[in-house]
């Protein structure tokens, strides 16, 4: 699904990936874990695309295709995700005309019939339930004035419409109470399915006791330092990233 | 020619009533005081005449409505009082007098009752706040103008829709004077709605409108300036709010060579409140120029304003916003907020908001801003599968999209967005999904 090869990246010509390897099968759920700064953002940042994120060095297998001469849109529409860890708000652009516009460009992309007006808003108010967000967000702008966790849902209930081949949560559980975290939960493990993977990035063990991951991978500085299953994350709660500093090297 | 010569040779055509003469002669002393606009003339500085000077623009005055290509049916169905002007002036035979109700009068300046022509004078002598060379070059001109008189306590149900057409085969000039009193208690909406003929040459239209709101008196109004091509347009609205009159505004600016717009409203009772909400997209080598002036004369007065400009190619956008609070005036609430989004490196902005506050016990904010599209909500669109240009679009529309939404009038709304979708393109597959709010 995804194969990613000695991946050096920077931002403002600093560079903050330095030599990333990590290897995803369909179907696999990667917990990646490890320190604030240690670049697990600007992993997602890099592999959807991002302007100003730039590749020096390595390279990205997405579905056996070069990930990385793609555009941010045709990644996406390829079928790769990021939930963002700070969603945008965008004022005036309502979240319906928003996704529609999603919807049918990968849609089209993909060779599938465009959604009629009717089909699209019963699946819109279905997603939006699923989440527990009112219908009213749907007319809305985009993320505004949502609260962090209305911010968090949206972008599963993005996810939801948009059934991606490789989702990238990034935080998606910070700020959440139990029971968002828990309808967060839910929405992923509904589309857990054998040709779907997920690479959950969070600094939470809790989060992990909702998705069971097939792997725990530490980032720090840039690097992959350690990867296990999941009672490395346990590991990692009692620990503290400390004593896989020297390992970094 | 050099301005002065010019402005000296100006003789005021015949009135059509008397008073107006006297107008006249205040006009020209004080077009001579300021002289032609140059670029030192504060009121003038980013939006240059020199085209209005140089063709036959002003020297031509229209003698009347050619035949036209107007056709109501082009029209938005807003089912409303059409009152239909072609090149400047009124035309009966267009418009749905018959629809006027009860207690709502519609007349010519010069067939005005005493009491009328009276009040018309006072108010044109005394109305005009923020005046420059064109305000007066207008006040030499005005031959006769139409009153919209509303009594006490009238409620217009049906918006009063002011169509105005503009199409010749020669360059011209059109004035146009309208006076518009709202008794107490009344209420009414207007929309004032600009086009133009593809096909017609340059017109000049100049116009003044005089708003005079009694106590308690609500006016919506919405004024679109579409009209394109090679059209000039300045013209001043002038508003006056008594004890807790209230006044909302509209502007949309499309198209045209130069468009100039004046908008003062003096709050001069307590409890007035107004609302401007302006959305102005000039492109290719248009010119749109905004001046706003909000006069807080009295206590407890309360003003919004909301500013939005999108300015694409080589186009220019001039936005002065000016705030005066008189001292006596405490308890006032000001609010002024300009933002411009420049779609284009060569596109320019000017804004300039203007306070003036003599009173210790207000609130006042204002700001403006100009930038670009926001890169981070670009690439959130992006990163859900939406082409960079659509994206674009969808962004920059969104960037208007709540102001055209206060128009509260579905059928209007709907044809602006469409007027709008065409403005950013004529790919149908990037304007597809816009407006579905
Ligand atoms: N747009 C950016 N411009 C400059 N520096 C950035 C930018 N994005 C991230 N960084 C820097 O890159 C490093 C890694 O950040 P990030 O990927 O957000 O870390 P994490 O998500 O693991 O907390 C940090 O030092 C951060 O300051
Ligand atoms: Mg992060």
């Amino acid at each position: 699904m995804l194969a990613i090869e000695n991946l050096h990246a920077q931002v403002d010509e600093k560079t903050i990936l330095k030599g990333l390897n990590l290897n995803v099968k369909p179907g696999e759920v990667h917990a990646i874990m490890g320190p604030n700064g240690a670049g697990k953002s600007t992993l997602g940042n890099v592999l959807s695309g991002r302007d100003g994120y730039e590749v020096t060095e390595g390279k990205v297998l997405f579905d056996g295709h070069n990930l990385l001469d793609q555009d941010t849109e045709v990644r996406a529409r390829n079928g790769l995700f990021l939930a963002f860890q700070y969603p945008v708000e965008i004022p005036g652009v309502s979240n319906l005309e928003f996704l529609k516009a999603s919807v049918d460009a990968t849609r089209e992309h993909q060779g599938l019939e465009p959604l009629d007006a009717v089909q699209f808003l019963k699946l819109a108010r279905e997603k939006c339930k699923a989440v527990n967000l009112d219908q009213s967000f749907l007319k809305r702008g985009v993320n505004e004035g949502f609260s962090g966790g209305e911010k968090k849902r949206n972008e599963i209930m993005q996810m939801m419409m948009l059934e991606p081949k490789l989702a990238i949560l990034d935080e998606t559980d910070s700020g959440l109470d139990i029971d968002a975290l828990q309808v967060v939960a839910d929405g992923v493990n509904a589309l857990r399915s054998p040709d779907r993977s997920f690479i959950v990035v969070t600094h939470y063990q809790r989060l992990l006791d909702f998705i069971v991951p097939d792997y725990v991978h530490v980032l720090a500085d840039g690097k992959i330092v350690k990867s296990g299953d999941k009672s490395l994350a346990l590991e990692l709660e009692n620990k503290g990233y400390g004593w896989l500093q020297g390992q970094a090297s | 020619m050099s301005s002065a010569t010019w402005i000296n040779e100006q003789i005021p055509p015949e009135p059509k009533v008397d008073w107006l003469s006297t107008l006249h002669r205040e006009g020209l002393n004080q077009l001579t005081d300021f002289g032609w606009p140059n670029r030192k003339t504060e009121a003038w500085k980013y939006s240059p005449l020199t085209r209005v000077l140089k063709g036959s623009l002003l020297e031509t005055p229209n003698t009347g409505s050619e035949l036209s290509s107007f056709n109501a049916a082009n029209l938005p169905a807003v089912d409303g009082i059409r009152l239909v002007f072609v090149n400047g002036q009124f035309e009966s035979g267009l418009s749905d007098l018959e629809q006027l109700p009860a207690g709502v009068c519609w007349v010519r300046y010069s067939e005005a009752n005493q009491e009328q022509q009276a009040y018309i004078q006072a108010q044109l002598q005394s109305g005009v706040v923020a005046q420059h060379s064109l305000t007066a070059l207008h006040q030499t001109r005005v031959v006769d103008g139409w009153l919209l008189d509303v009594d006490e306590k009238v409620r217009i149900e049906k918006p009063v829709y002011w169509v105005h057409w503009a199409e010749a085969s020669e360059e011209s000039y059109s004035v146009l004077s309208r006076c518009v009193r709202l008794g107490k208690q009344s209420e009414m909406t207007l929309i004032e709605h600009q086009l133009s003929s593809e096909q017609s040459a340059a017109q000049f239209q100049h116009q003044s409108v005089h708003f005079d709101l009694a106590d308690s008196a609500r006016l919506r109004h919405q004024l679109l300036q579409l009209d394109g091509g090679d059209q000039v347009s300045v013209g001043s609205w002038n508003s006056r709010l008594a004890n807790h009159a209230y006044l909302e505004t509209f502007i949309m600016g499309l198209g045209g060579h130069l468009k100039r717009v004046d908008y003062s409203v003096c709050h001069q009772g307590e409890g007035a409140e107004s609302r401007l909400d302006a959305a102005i997209l000039p492109k290719d080598k248009q010119h749109f120029d905004l001046h706003t002036q909000f006069e807080h004369e009295v206590p407890h007065t309360q003003s919004q304003q909301v500013v939005r400009t999108i300015a694409d190619d080589q186009a220019k956008a001039v936005f002065n916003g000016r705030i005066h609070i008189h001292p006596q005036a405490q308890k006032t609430l000001a609010e002024l907020s300009n933002k411009n989004l420049l779609l284009s490196e060569q596109a320019e902005v000017y804004t300039k908001p203007e306070l003036e506050i003599y009173a210790d016990d207000v609130r006042c904010a204002h700001g403006a801003t100009v930038s670009q599209l926001d890169h981070q909500a670009l690439n959130y669109l992006r990163s859900r599968g939406i082409s960079k240009a659509e994206a674009e679009v969808m962004l920059s529309f969104g960037f208007i999209q709540t102001l055209i939404q206060r128009v509260d009038h579905d059928v209007l709304i709907h044809y602006l967005v469409e007027r709008l979708t065409s403005w950013f393109g004529a790919d149908q597959q990037l304007t597809q999904h816009l407006g579905s709010l």
